[in-house]
């Protein structure tokens, strides 16, 4: 069955095909949420909202990219939850651990350095403000096109590429200030 | 002329760096591409912010896709116990406390007492235990020698109980309402005028009124100030047949008459609603307990929504 028919039966109250698209798209929204808020345990909760916002919002799907708009919902998750966070701040972000991934075939020693790397990623994405965060995290770690990230962020191209090319630079910034771009360059080489 | 070359080529690698986003991701059109292109080729420091900019997004790139440690499915919701129930509970909660409210309003009120008992008789309640019936005669003016007299007399007495206290309320025909006076068990009722509570005149000039049960409507007095037997007045008081109630002045001279027998009705006092105490603390603990019930299956139903999603872990 591809999208459009589960998406469609979705819509006529069919569980069972909803959950096979949270099953297609669950990975990516988890991760959009995780690179978002930078906590596993809030991820999966803004995910799992997300989700069950869709299902009940499955008769307002009018077409277009089903991945975007779980994006959509995903993002607007992800900034409830940053909302909450801001009203009753429970911990400071920095001093969250990093959960690296249980599964792994790296060597240790690679697997420390992808782990450290993780971490400062994670902690230059938290510099950008919302807006460029969710964008450089759709394009350049999600691998969606410019108009999905339009679609999914609700706003124009223009708009995308603006917020990607400020948010690239200052991340660019905090890259070059924590050596992490030497570091990958010399990985590279 | 070397500072405008020098603005220029600021300008130039300003314009540039706006773009290399799009660049970097084929978003522009070609005449923007051939003009990043060939200031690129001449710029050493465009190309290196190009290059940190292709850097920086292959380290996203790099970055390990995480894996979430459970499913986000969504699983149908159980019914909840007591979820239909809620409608119902707050139904009848609102409905308690709604019946309380009345009850409070009633019983600060005063509504339910019956208006003929709340005005004139309201001495009258207070001289008796509430709630007994009683019976009322009302009368005019016997003899009429001075107009001015003219006046409605209604007498109370208590039907059927062994504290026979008679009271008098004295209604004037000016519409001046004269208090009552009740007579002991063993004595003779003795009307004052007074208005109110308050007697009128000092005690030297107010007029001294015999309450006399009659069986005639002028003879056989049963008593005058004299004591009379106490048996005989009862009966008189209840109204029997041909039974007269004569009110004289203090030198005997009859200024009303009444005959019990055909002026006599039931008036029941209001006792002073006691009956709604129990009913205020029925309602209040029954609408204490329906808030708490309520209340809980509301937080039930609140956590079923919650957990209504899977929590399952893979």
């Amino acid at each position: 069955m591809d999208d459009i028919e589960l998406i469609r039966a979705s819509q006529n109250g069919d569980l069972d095909s909803f959950n096979e698209l949270v099953r297609r798209y669950q990975k990516m929204a988890y991760n959009v949420a995780f690179r978002m808020l930078g906590d596993t345990q809030a991820a999966e909760d803004a995910t799992q909202e997300a989700f069950f916002s869709a299902w009940k919002n499955m008769c307002r799907f009018r077409g277009g990219s089903f991945k975007a708009w779980v994006l959509q919902i995903t993002a607007n998750a992800c900034r409830d939850h940053l909302r909450r966070l801001k009203r009753r701040p429970v911990v400071p972000l920095e001093s969250l651990p990093y959960d690296p991934p249980s599964v792994s075939v790296e060597s240790p020693e690679d697997y420390a350095i992808r782990r450290e790397m993780g971490e400062h990623v994670q902690r230059g994405l938290t510099t950008l403000s919302y807006e460029q965060r969710m964008a450089v995290i759709l394009r350049d770690i999600q691998g969606l096109s410019y108009e999905e990230v339009a679609e999914a962020m609700g706003c124009s191209l223009g708009t995308v590429k603006s917020r990607l090319n400020r948010g690239r630079t200052q991340l660019r910034d905090y890259f070059v200030k924590m050596e992490l771009i030497s570091t990958e360059l010399r990985h590279n080489k | 002329m070397w500072q405008a070359f020098r603005r220029s080529k600021k300008n130039e690698c300003s314009r540039t760096r706006e773009m290399l986003s799009g660049y970097m991701d084929q978003r522009l059109n070609p005449e923007e591409v051939a003009r990043s292109e060939e200031h690129l080729s001449t710029c050493q420091g465009c190309r290196e912010e190009l290059e940190s900019l292709r850097a920086t997004v292959a380290l996203l790139h790099r970055l390990p896709e995480e894996t979430p440690s459970r499913s986000f499915a969504v699983v149908p919701a159980r019914p909840v116990p007591g979820r239909r129930a809620l409608p119902a509970l707050r139904f009848a909660t609102a409905g308690v406390v709604l019946l309380l409210v009345l009850a409070l309003a009633v019983d600060q009120t005063n509504i339910v007492e019956r208006k003929e008992n709340a005005g004139s008789y309201s001495s009258i309640a207070s001289l008796s235990e509430g709630g007994e019936a009683y019976w009322v005669v009302q009368g005019e003016l016997n003899t009429s020698e001075d107009p001015s007299l003219k006046a409605s007399v209604k007498l109370i007495v208590p039907d059927g109980s062994d504290n026979v206290d008679t009271a008098v309320n004295f209604l004037a025909a000016d519409g001046v309402v004269y208090g009552a006076i009740a007579s002991g068990p063993d004595e003779v009722p003795q009307l004052v005028l007074s208005e109110g509570e308050e007697e009128i005149g000092s005690s030297e000039n107010v007029e001294k009124f015999a309450v006399v049960a009659a069986s005639s409507k002028t003879e056989d007095r049963f008593a005058t100030n004299d004591a009379t037997p106490r048996s005989e007045f009862d009966d008189i008081m209840k109204g029997q047949a041909g039974s007269y109630l004569n009110i004289l002045s203090s030198d005997n001279n009859m200024l009303y008459s009444f005959n019990l027998e055909d002026s006599r009705r039931e008036v029941v006092v209001a006792q002073d609603n006691n009956w709604l105490r129990p009913l205020e603390y029925g309602l209040a603990g029954l609408a204490a307990v329906l808030a708490g019930v309520t209340a809980a299956a509301w937080l039930r139903q609140r956590r079923a929504r919650v957990t209504e999603v899977s929590r399952n872990k893979n």
